[in-house]
């Protein structure tokens, strides 16, 4: 099996547009949720 | 079902099908046929990756849930932005170094062929099997209350669906769920946009909520510990992480729609359009089934959704029993109505002493609805024995069919049909997909032409399509089958995302190790199915729990002992182990 050094390349170099890392958006998709969450508890809590 | 419904709905199946067969027409190779090219951008990816996931019984059960329960079973989802940023951030990048077309084919990269194989026959009794299911049922549910015949809406729909999944491959798959999707959420969007303006005529948009919740339908978040509650927070976190990391990490059906990305990115950021809008549309589906709930608050349903049933009651010899029971059922209706009314009146005026008295008056009758319910569902069991009366699923269908104008009904039915299609185009794609690739072209005819393998993957889609047909008219025979098929997934799951997360997690654990703690886990998993009463979604925790450290301690013991055996994704076989493929024509 021979990897496309193009392939490794691509992978490596992968960045998200708009952020530096994905790692950026990572903690904007995880901070969505937990957004989420918080309205989810707030409907609960004055509505339920 | 008027001519304009029947327009809208064989317009719209078909002419998104025939779109996907056109612009995919002549698949030249594997690349292309599987890999779709690799030309597919992260919008198509995410609307893929999200129809794949949610079929029929998405559209019917969750609005069916939000009616009869509330709004708690969104909590089931917490998990998934979770596991999507797991998948995203670990498989993807090592998938993608590979150049796999299917999933399994990096376990031999990692492990051994064995190990390939076992993960590739587990994936297709599962979902050879889930493939009838999803032709099953949304048409039981849509031909029992439209009077259609049963058989002949399986048919018909199966080989629609058949038909352009083998002539368009993985790229005709994503094209048409992308536009199914969209016919999807436009087609929810108007049924909320409809029951929200129905509601209208007996109070403003901004009380629907407070009522809603004086009903015991607001409670969306549940912070308890108490483990006999079925969804909590904790559940949806814990539980939703393991389960959606299992089905998006090592799912074919799902592997097979992001590895058709242009790039790591177009996949990546088609995972996360699902991490960020899975939550909210469940939401919003659910939410849809509440509205549904307060609408036949003030119009009478039906003392059970499901026709089928009452059908039989009233054909039987007791049909003077049933009509009794509606009788009271209305009289009670009635009450409940105007008691209702005073409550959404108490909430209007702000008036604390107004609303509890009513909120109890309304729950006395809402439990006395229910008993007339339960003695309806009795008397079916008496006279139709075998047919299940739970009526849930029928509830949001009943609405559209009952209330809905002419031309969104046949849109509503395509929804229906469009998600049970997604569902199932993905499926016959990827169990062609490891059928050729993990054990024909592996294992049979290692070295043909790519116009051979193309020929072979159409004959394999279209026989996996033959089966799932058949096993969706078989289906008819048993009613209970939705659940044992469901039970069925669970034995093989747990199973095959242990020798994943082996593989990913435990670097230092080798083919056969992997493969004998995968035999025990599974041959376990079976035992405890058949001689105890475990709930079957543990055996997914069970099953994967199992592998990972039977795996890691059969390394210690085995020869060899524990040493590195390579990075994930990096291909070293073990010793002794069959020589890698040269899987993926990518490579």
């Amino acid at each position: 099996m021979t990897i496309d050094p193009g392939k490794i390349k691509q992978v490596l170099d992968d960045r998200p547009p708009f952020f530096r890392t994905w790692t950026g958006v990572y903690a904007v998709v995880l901070g969505i949720l937990g957004a989420l969450i918080l309205l989810f508890a707030l409907l609960t809590w004055l509505l339920a | 079902m008027s001519l304009v419904d029947l327009i809208v709905l064989v317009g719209t199946l078909v002419g998104i099908a025939a779109y996907g067969a056109w612009k995919t027409r002549g698949n030249r190779d594997l690349e292309e046929y599987f890999g779709g090219d690799h030309s597919m951008k992260w919008g198509t990816i995410g609307l893929s990756v999200m129809a794949t996931q949610a079929s029929a019984v998405t559209f019917l059960s969750t609005p069916g849930f939000g009616y009869e329960k509330g709004m708690a079973f969104v909590q089931n989802y917490l998990g998934l932005p979770i596991a999507l940023v797991i998948v995203s951030a670990l498989f993807i990048p090592v998938y993608y170094k590979c150049g796999v077309y299917t999933a399994y084919e990096y376990l031999e990269r990692r492990f051994d062929l064995k190990t390939r194989q076992l993960g590739a026959v587990l994936f297709l009794i599962q979902r050879g099997l889930a493939a009838g299911l999803t032709i099953y049922a949304p048409a039981i549910i849509v031909s029992s209350l439209l009077g259609w015949d049963l058989d002949t809406t399986i048919l018909l729909t199966g080989l629609l669906v058949v038909a352009y999944t083998v002539a368009g491959g993985s790229k005709g798959v994503s094209l048409t769920q992308k536009h199914q999707m969209t016919v999807i959420l436009v087609g929810m969007g108007v049924a909320f946009g409809l029951v929200v303006f129905y509601l209208a005529r007996e109070m403003s948009v901004a009380q629907t909520l407070p009522l809603a919740g004086k009903l015991g339908r607001m409670e969306i978040i549940s912070f308890s510990f108490d483990y006999s509650r079925r969804y909590t927070i904790w559940s949806g976190i814990f539980g939703g992480v393991f389960l959606s990391l299992s089905y998006f990490g090592t799912d074919q059906s799902q592997v097979g729609r992001y590895l058709t990305g242009k790039s790591v990115t177009e996949s990546r950021l088609g995972l996360m359009f699902n991490a960020v809008l899975k939550v909210p549309m469940q939401f919003f589906i659910l939410l849809t089934g509440v509205m549904v709930f307060l609408f036949y608050q003030f119009v009478q349903p039906p003392i059970l959704f499901k026709r089928p049933a009452m059908e039989a009651a009233h054909a039987s010899a007791r049909a003077p029993e049933m009509t009794a029971l509606e009788q009271r059922y209305a009289a009670v209706f009635t009450e409940k109505r105007d008691a209702v009314r005073a409550l959404a009146a108490g909430l209007e005026r702000d008036d604390d002493g107004a609303v509890v008295a009513a909120q109890s008056r309304v729950a006395t009758l809402a439990a006395q609805g229910e008993a007339i319910r339960d003695e309806a569902k009795k008397l079916v069991a008496e006279v139709a024995p075998g047919m299940e009366a739970k009526d849930s699923d029928y509830v949001f269908l009943t609405f559209v069919v009952g209330h809905l104008p002419k031309g969104v009904i046949g849109l509503l039915i395509a929804v229906i049909f469009c998600a049970g299609m997604s569902s199932t185009s993905s499926e016959l794609n990827a169990l062609g997909s490891t059928s050729t690739v993990d054990i024909y072209r592996r294992l049979v005819r290692p070295r043909e032409s790519e116009r051979h393998y193309v020929f072979v993957s159409k004959t394999l889609t279209a026989f996996w399509g033959l089966m799932a047909i058949a096993f969706a008219m078989a289906a008819t025979l048993a009613e209970n089958l939705i659940e044992a098929i469901n039970i069925l997934g669970s034995l093989f799951y747990g199973t095959i995302l242990g020798i994943f997360l082996t593989a990913f997690l435990l670097k230092w654990v080798r083919g056969t190790a992997v493969f004998l703690a995968a035999l025990v886990a599974e041959a376990t998993v079976i035992t405890l199915y058949m001689t105890t009463d475990i709930g079957y979604l543990w055996y997914n925790l069970i099953g994967c729990g199992l592998v990972l450290a039977l795996g890691a301690a059969l390394q210690a013991i085995l020869p060899g002992g524990r040493g590195e055996a390579g990075a994930a994704g990096g291909a070293v076989p073990e010793a002794g182990g069959a020589p890698v493929a040269t899987s993926g024509g990518r490579s």
